[in-house]
């Protein structure tokens, strides 16, 4: 069973961003250590330069830390941040390879999906995808951010995201298969 | 990188310090480019050319200092909610020293009444700023209130 991000989780986030915002300096500490561990980790699956993962990590806080003020929705903050995390990396890199967006798919499959899938399952076979599948897996499963978020952050229509993630989970259709108990039956009438 | 390099990295852009003074700097060179432009704008007579250029150039430079103290607290260590507020106060504060001496100190020009509407001016848009920053933080205590009352 995917472990769907509480309530209480998402509250205690923004509470943090409010604080923040309102200017408790206590409160910085508790963002960088909400964030600063998923934050890296996207760098680092972005960059080939691991060397550089430090860098970006450093300016994407910067930014993070100046625009706070001005960010007006607290809850938003995640989709937010990984905005930044994501211009950052392709500005530093600037490979970025856009692709063409597929059909929409049914929204059933991916509440399907959710259902069956661990995000910490996931993690181990994610390495392996190009990096636009790649991207949107990892925000929508790992980092737990709404299809309307990753939508948000990479860019694209809500759409493209699930056609992305549609994609991403055809390429995965072995191991998750086997990760999740599907059987090869059962994905066959999801399509 | 953990936590603490990030928090230490950030100290300088977080510091409380930094903001102050670039607010500070900001109000006292913006003080002086008004009240020279007063001075100047109301000499009965032209000023001798050393003179216009001396009071050109403190112009610019108080004016220089009001756009640094503007970009410091926009964009290099923008102003939290709490910050915006003690701003305002301090603002407020400038602004009702300005409406009060500058008239004073103006006053053997005859440009006093000028002075004052500049200062009550600046205290009408002082105290409009300070306004909207104690709304800014009521409207996030609201929304801190909200979510802890869901708690």
């Amino acid at each position: 069973m995917k472990p769907v991000q509480t309530d209480e989780k998402r509250r205690s986030e923004t509470l943090i961003v409010i604080r923040c915002q309102l200017g408790e300096r206590d409160a910085f500490r508790d963002l960088v250590e909400t964030w600063q561990r998923p934050l890296a980790g996207f760098v680092s699956r972005m960059c080939d330069d691991p060397a550089a993962v430090d860098d970006i990590v450093q300016t994407i806080w910067l930014k993070v830390v100046r625009g706070l003020p001005r960010l007006r929705d607290p809850a938003g903050f995640p989709a937010w941040i990984f905005s930044i995390a994501r211009r950052c990396a392709v500005d530093r890199y600037r490979h970025h390879d856009p692709i063409e967006p597929l059909d929409e798919v049914e929204d059933a499959a991916f509440d399907d999906l959710d259902a069956r899938l661990d995000a910490g399952e996931i993690a181990g076979a994610v390495a392996g995808l190009p990096p636009a599948e790649r991207e949107v897996v990892e925000l929508h499963y790992l980092i737990d951010l709404s299809i309307a978020d990753v939508a948000r952050v990479v860019g694209v229509p809500e759409g493209t995201v699930k056609s992305r993630l549609s994609r991403a989970r055809r390429m995965l259709a072995p191991p998750l298969t086997h990760l999740s108990g599907i059987e090869p039956d059962d994905e066959s009438h999801e399509e | 990188m953990t936590t603490d390099d990030v928090i230490e990295m950030l100290e300088k852009d977080l510091s409380i310090a930094s903001r102050v003074r670039a607010v500070l700097v900001g109000l006292a060179g913006a003080a002086m480019a008004i009240l020279i432009v007063l001075l100047w704008s109301t000499e009965p007579e032209p000023l001798p050319t050393a003179t216009a250029v001396l009071f050109g150039a403190m112009t610019a430079i108080g004016t220089a200092w009001a756009g640094y103290g503007v970009w410091v607290v926009t964009r290099r260590h923008p102003l939290y909610a709490q910050d915006s507020i003690v701003a305002g106060r301090m603002a407020t504060t400038f602004a009702v020293v300005f409406a009060i001496g500058a008239p004073a100190i103006t006053a053997d020009q005859g440009s006093a009444p000028a002075a004052l509407a500049v200062g009550l001016t600046l205290v009408a848009a002082a105290a409009v700023s300070w306004a909207m920053a104690v709304r800014r933080r009521r409207r996030l205590l609201a929304m801190r209130a909200e979510l802890e009352r869901r708690r």
